[in-house]
């Protein structure tokens, strides 16, 4: 045989082998295709889940329950909701247009108020919110996953509480309720913030005591929150500290913050 | 290469420099040949422009000069960001609902493909409680899986560890993951009929 004619033959053997492979790849993609559109249905459930519980959850609960926002996992969502809105398209094209667009004004408002004006922000980056469109579907298929269990054909799913973390404990909270209230910008807990603004307060804890005459250590640091110009620590300015602390606060993160100052000794 | 000191240098002077002896090469190597055995110069810098390509390339990668703390590796390798990873591999039937705590729960009594997850978790962070760096140890290492039903063929699972650092403070590291039934738990699918 020439050199051309085992050029040919080698090309012939590997054009029938790709042919062949070709072929038995194909048979099988019938019955691959639906099981990739359920996978596919999967992640965008999982995604949907992941975004529903961030972005959702404070208004219309971490299971759907409803709250601020009304109930998502709920017999009338599925079966009346549309029909009490005059919405003439499916439920899955409501979801992500409510989703994408937001509500103006809540449509029971004596139920369900929903967060003031408006009464459910716009999610969509088309209105100034922070979601994709592919991300609002997702959350869409997420929310109508709850048809089964919500009309009842399916069991409800058994949940259990979220074991809470160790460092939920008050001296962890206080300290990120301490930083997340901006005190490390002015003050210095060594290890945790380095401000320089107002007075150290690594030693808080055992200083406090001695600040004041009849003044316990808790007082103490209780009124220089809420009343920071009550004593000025020599050397540093009035005025400079927020004075609306009593507004900002909450009794228990109040709290928090003073056990976890009360906590500073070196 | 930033990341290989300091950005003036690493981002300007020396990519400028590199460049700069592309530019030279032509003038430095004048040799009028064209067949390989003829150019032993311009084949020395080929090949060596080849391994500082590569090697620059690989040190671009997140698996060099980037230090992860142990918590976030940990849960990292089990559940990468991308691929599939052995946590997500687990089949949907297997995820037994309940708290494992790493050192308390023994993972021979889970379930198949949880229980060998759960055994490199506990695997892992034994290790990172080892460690003999100070900054990085996890100290009184507290570490759970937790697994709960969640929606109709949805499963949560939360990894967790806390810890305490080298000041003291408690630390925590968790992820999340919504597991679905149909969800790909296998890498490839590719059989023939």
């Amino acid at each position: 045989m020439s050199r051309l004619q085992v050029e040919i033959s080698i090309g012939l053997v590997l054009v029938l082998i790709s042919a062949t492979l070709l072929v038995f790849i194909g048979v099988d993609e019938q019955r691959r295709m639906p099981l990739w559109e359920d996978q596919q249905q999967a992640a965008a459930i999982q995604e949907g889940a992941e975004l529903f519980v961030t972005a959702c959850a404070e208004c219309h609960g971490e299971q759907g329950e409803g709250g601020l926002g009304p109930p998502l996992n709920d017999p009338h969502f599925f079966q009346g909701r549309t029909r009490e809105v005059g919405w003439v398209g499916t439920l899955e094209d409501y979801i992500v247009s409510t989703v994408t667009a937001g509500r103006m004004v809540s449509s029971r408002p004596e139920q369900y108020p929903g967060g003031g004006v408006p009464a459910m922000p716009a999610w969509s980056q088309d209105f100034g919110g922070p979601l994709r469109t592919d991300q609002i579907h997702n959350i869409a298929q997420y929310i109508l996953n709850w048809e089964g269990t919500a009309t009842g054909s399916v069991v409800a799913a058994n949940v259990l509480p979220i074991p809470t973390p160790l460092s939920a404990d008050p001296l962890f909270a206080g300290q990120q309720a301490y930083l997340a209230r901006g005190c490390g910008a002015c003050h210095t807990i060594a290890g945790v913030s380095g401000g320089e603004v107002g007075p150290p307060l690594t030693n808080i804890g055992a200083a406090a005591e001695q600040r004041i005459e009849g003044y316990t250590a808790e007082e103490y640091i209780r009124e220089s929150i809420l009343n920071p110009n009550a004593f000025v620590l020599e050397g540093f300015q009035p005025n400079i500290m927020p004075q609306n602390f009593s507004q900002l606060l909450g009794e228990a993160e109040l709290e928090n913050i003073i056990n976890y100052l009360l906590a500073q000794r070196q | 290469m930033l990341k290989l000191g300091d950005p003036t240098l690493m981002g300007v002077v020396l990519p400028g420099v590199l460049v700069g002896i592309l530019f030279a090469i032509p003038y430095v190597d004048r040799n009028p040949r064209r067949m390989a055995k003829y150019r032993p110069f311009a084949i020395f810098w080929g090949i060596l422009w080849a391994i500082i390509l590569i090697v620059l390339s690989y040190m671009g990668t997140p698996a060099y000069g980037i230090p992860t703390p142990p918590a976030t590796r940990i849960i990292q390798d089990l559940a990468p960001e991308e691929g599939l990873g052995i946590l997500r591999a687990i089949p949907y039937d297997e995820l037994l609902p309940g708290t494992y705590v790493v050192n308390e729960t023994d993972p021979d009594t889970l379930p198949g493909q949880l229980g060998e997850v759960f055994a490199e978790f506990t695997e892992r962070v034994n290790e990172g409680a080892a460690l003999e760096d100070d900054k990085t140890r996890l100290n009184d290492v507290h570490a759970i899986m937790f697994i709960t039903e969640w929606q109709q063929d949805v499963k949560l699972m939360v990894v967790r560890i806390e810890w305490t650092d080298e000041d003291g403070l408690t630390q925590m590291f968790e992820k999340d993951y919504f597991l679905h039934r149909d969800r790909r738990t296998i890498k490839r699918e590719f059989r023939l009929p």
